[in-house]
């Protein structure tokens, strides 16, 4: 039985309730410690005192076994259509950090914002934040509907002004939902005081994001990472990222532009594989005898990806040195790894999210730099949020690991 | 794929961009069960013939059991096996009945290591080493480099981003790589289950004890066990961590807290 | 801040006779007030307090000493029941006030009945293995709420020149479950409520005042070797020991209004 995976991340002021919000959400879907939740009830009884859900998220690891294989902060909740994860987002930097190098892969982003507060600069930079990242399936939540006297108007009002700001910096929200974390109000129950509103709860607009393991759906992306010669067979190895591959496929290499077909999918003790799915370590032969090498994608003939002349991209530069725009440095994309010039390059404050220089000619450590990157061999590539596996890449300078990053846009393409 | 295929994909892809980048690599087999996952991983990765050769670090202290599995299935897996020791720290004496066990592992097997490395001029190691097998481990990455000296600076290492890993560029370092990092004990223990992978038969209970880890015979020592087959260890292992998570540290603090209370006059 | 359960009127007006009133917080932990940020617990000033004439942190000895203005310590440990041992008032600061109120204070005014009843109780916990938690939190809650009660009854009076509250909530739960943070969070939220209410209601001097702090080991937690204190007036200390607090307290209580 397996069941979907699905992480995404919470951006908002501590302010706004995220921390009630997220000790609301584990507490209505059953996924708190219940012997701890039940002594917590009753000490709160016995004083007096409402629960504060904020404590006990903030507190989690408390009781939390001691997982030593992440790095980063996650929270884990199940419903019966997935398993959940919330990555934290505690700071910016270290947040945007792991997000641009792969440390945390959010697959949504939650918006929450203080309906009684309104959308303030935290808000917009909030927004910035997901642009940045390249996260595009997102909802925003309007808290603490009480404050408000759960008034529509109010939140229709707030609901226009959100969306024309984030239309601005091209995001476009799923579902916009008025609730009240404290209480619990349309977080995975309806709320009874807000008849009004008609649309999804938070639990049924999460249920709705699509997974990770939808890249199946997806055009075929297989980057070849090795060619091994076994008995008498040239066989072709790499990885599914994206769609399916299947025996008697018509594929196309690209960037050099060779058609074939795949004759075979080849893996050990596996006698009659005919396909593979995104994930899959595999090999392939031939049909015809093509001369191919590591850094040639195969991909679906009807739907190949862009060949980019030019790459727009986001990149959080964690090396201690900083960057000049002079520097040479390698682009390592999925099995590609191809000389880089920097065309352009603004700095961008990965606190404040604030751009420091447009056009500049240095990047700083934990500096976020928006690229415009030229290639010397033209790279086969997809914007981060079309086919992630083909739009995230590493920067690197004299042999070392610089930056990571997202492609946002190609231009010039072949 | 469900979650042992997940894992199985990953340490393919690993083993062959290892591969790719260092062509003169070789695997290290401690013929216990983790290092023989990894070589059962390697043989898929390269479709049955590994492309480099398996080294054992012979301390000639093993369990007898041990050899003999090891040289059954170097025969039945073809492999090319390079079977080394440190012969003239044995001459010296070194052993497990005068010298301690930190003494006898640095000399009979890292230094045995170090040895065969510069010999062969290795540029990687396989290593089947796991994050949860111990705290230290957690700040382990895929590809570790360790320089002329064996050292691995644990505070400056390359960070490993969207699966591209690093390359070293000094001559004389060498890179461990680590495709087993994200796997569990247990997972490991399922994995053997799935594929039915050939494990040494001191794994399994004999007259109520069974090895959990297999280091030299002289230091390793059993634990109590009716586990006789791959079934009942993975229920064993499923059991004995919510048992310790639950009791034991418990059990420490509550012992604690009573002590420092009658010091205090509560009780 | 919203206030839970308000059960009493809690109107604004001038005090004349009360001159002092001290808050005893039983194992409230500087690091705590500091980490999650009790504004009110800190007033205007704060800092740690100087136990290390003391061998052992323990409560009632340390109580003793804070009214007495000197380290009874061995005196008490010979008695071999300080527990129930009782200062008279001549000892203690409160003979400079006209009309002292002291509400459950340890070595002075100490409620056995209800202190001893906690310690058994501890003891089953441990021992016995008979005592639930909830039971036992419930029956110290209980206690608060009436000494709560009790403390802001005589706030609204104009009868006494000094009130000192003893609230012993953090320390008795706190060595069950410190290391429970969200429970100790809220009684921390608690006491910093009831600091808010003292501030909104009376102008005059307030100390803040604890004996000893916590840590935690597991959920359990442990005496720290230095209190808490803090003053809405001015003082001339940073690390006061425990005894010192005698001299500033009888001269504020000498003072005219």
């Amino acid at each position: 039985m397996t069941t979907e995976d699905l992480s995404f991340v919470i951006v908002g002021h501590v302010d706004h309730g995220k921390s009630t919000f997220i000790g609301r959400l584990l507490h209505d879907t059953n996924s708190l410690n219940t012997d701890r939740l039940e002594e917590l009830k009753a000490a709160c009884f016995a004083l007096g005192r409402e629960l504060e859900f904020s404590f006990i998220t903030d507190h989690l690891q408390e009781e939390r076994e001691q997982n030593v294989t992440i790095d980063t902060t996650q929270i884990k909740f199940k419903t019966d259509k997935r398993n959940y994860t919330i990555i934290d987002a505690p700071g910016h930097k270290e947040f945007l950090k792991n997000m641009l190098t792969g440390a945390s892969q959010a697959e949504a982003a939650v918006l929450l914002v203080d309906a009684h507060e309104g959308i303030q600069e935290q808000t917009k930079r909030h927004a910035t934040l997901l642009h940045l990242l390249g996260v595009r399936q997102m909802m925003v939540l309007l808290n603490k509907m009480d404050l408000i006297e759960f008034r529509q108007e109010r939140f229709d009002q707030l609901k226009t002004e959100l969306l024309q700001f984030l239309k601005t910096i091209g995001i476009m929200p799923a579902h916009v939902i008025p609730l009240v974390a404290k209480d619990g109000d349309n977080c995975v129950l309806r709320s009874e005081r807000m008849n009004w509103y008609t649309g999804a709860t938070f639990l049924d607009a999460l249920d709705q994001f699509t997974c990770k393991n939808d890249t199946a759906h997806k055009p075929l992306r297989y980057p070849i990472q090795d060619v091994y010669k076994i008995a008498d067979k040239r066989i072709l190895v790499g990885r599914v990222e994206s769609g399916t591959i299947c025996q008697g496929q018509e594929i196309v290499f690209l960037p050099s532009q060779k058609h074939t077909r795949v004759a075979s999918i080849e893996v050990f003790g596996k006698t009659n594989k005919k396909e593979a799915a995104p994930g899959e370590s595999i090999g392939i032969t031939l049909a015809d005898p093509l001369f191919i090498e590591r850094g040639e994608i195969a991909c679906a003939i009807d739907a190949p990806p862009p060949i980019a002349k030019k790459i727009e991209a986001h990149a959080f530069w964690f090396s201690p040195h900083a960057f000049e725009k002079k520097d040479r440095i390698r682009l390592k994309l999925a099995t590609q790894d191809v000389q880089c010039q920097v065309e352009k390059v603004d700095r961008i404050d990965s606190s404040t999210l604030n751009t420091i220089e447009k056009d500049a000619t240095l990047l700083h450590t934990a500096e976020i730099g928006k690229f415009i990157l030229v290639p010397e061999k033209p790279l086969v590539l997809e914007p981060f949020d079309q086919i992630e596996e083909l739009g995230r890449f590493v920067l690197e300078k004299d042999g070392e690991p610089c930056a990571g990053g997202i492609v946002v846009s190609t231009h010039g393409t072949l | 794929m469900d979650h042992l295929d997940t894992l199985e994909n990953k340490s393919i892809y690993i083993i062959r961009e290892a591969y790719k980048k260092f062509p003169n690599m070789g695997l290290l087999w401690s013929i216990g069960k983790d290092s023989t996952t990894l070589l059962w991983l390697c043989r898929k990765a390269f479709f049955g013939k590994l492309p480099f050769p398996v080294i054992h670090i012979d301390t000639t202290f093993k369990f007898p059991e041990m050899y003999t599995f090891r040289d059954h299935y170097a025969k039945e897996f073809d492999l090319n096996l390079i079977v080394t020791k440190n012969q003239e720290a044995l001459d010296r004496g070194i052993n497990y009945a005068t010298h301690d066990a930190i003494t006898c592992c640095d000399e009979l097997k890292t230094k045995a290591l170090k040895q065969l490395i510069v010999q062969k001029k290795f540029k990687a190691i396989l290593v089947g080493i796991r994050r949860d097998e111990h705290g230290i481990r957690a700040k382990e990455r895929v590809f570790s480099p360790r320089d002329e000296e064996f050292t691995w600076d644990y505070k400056n290492q390359p960070t490993e981003l969207w699966d591209q890993y690093k390359s070293p560029i000094n001559p004389n370092a060498h890179v461990r790589v680590h495709p087993l990092l994200h796997w569990t004990e247990l997972d490991i223990w399922e994995y053997i289950r799935r594929e039915q992978i050939p494990i040494n038969e001191l794994y399994f209970a004999k007259n109520g004890k069974r090895y959990r880890s297999l280091g030299c015979m002289p230091i390793t020592k059993p634990i109590d066990s009716t586990a006789a087959d791959i079934d009942a260890i993975i229920q064993e292992l499923k059991t004995t961590k919510k048992a310790e998570r639950a009791g034991r540290s418990q059990d420490k603090e509550s012992a604690y807290a009573m002590q420092k209370l009658r010091s205090l006059g509560y009780m | 801040m919203r206030r839970r359960n308000c059960c009493i009127n809690t109107r604004n007006f001038m005090t004349r006779q009360l001159k002092l009133v001290i808050l005893a917080l039983d194992g409230l932990e500087y690091d705590y007030v500091t980490k999650f940020c009790y504004k009110q617990l800190q007033q205007d000033t704060f800092g740690k307090t100087d136990i290390s004439a003391f061998e052992l942190p323990r409560s009632v000895i340390l109580w003793s000493s804070f009214l007495a203005g000197k380290n009874k310590e061995k005196e008490l440990v010979a008695t071999q029941d300080f527990w129930h041992a009782s200062l008279p008032i001549t000892e203690t600061f409160f003979t400079a006030a006209k009309n002292p109120l002291a509400i459950d204070v340890p070595g002075f005014t100490y409620t056995h009945e209800q202190h001893d009843r906690e310690r058994a109780n501890m003891k089953e916990f441990f021992e016995g293995n008979t005592i639930r938690i909830e039971d036992y939190d419930k029956h110290v809650f209980a206690h608060h709420l009436k000494v709560k009660e009790q403390f802001f009854a005589a706030l609204q009076e104009d009868k006494h020149d000094v009130i000192m509250a003893y609230f012993s909530v953090a320390d008795v739960i706190g060595h069950l479950s410190f290391g429970i943070t969200p429970k100790m969070r809220m009684i921390y939220q608690e006491l910093d409520d009831i600091a808010r209410t003292v501030k909104e209601t009376y102008h005059g001097n307030v100390l803040i005042i604890s004996d000893h702090g916590m840590f935690a080991r597991g959920r359990f937690g442990d005496h720290t070797p230095y209190g808490f204190w803090s003053t809405n007036f001015p003082v001339s200390f940073t690390t006061p020991a425990l005894t010192d607090f005698f001299k500033t307290l009888t001269a504020l209580l000498t003072q005219k209004p």
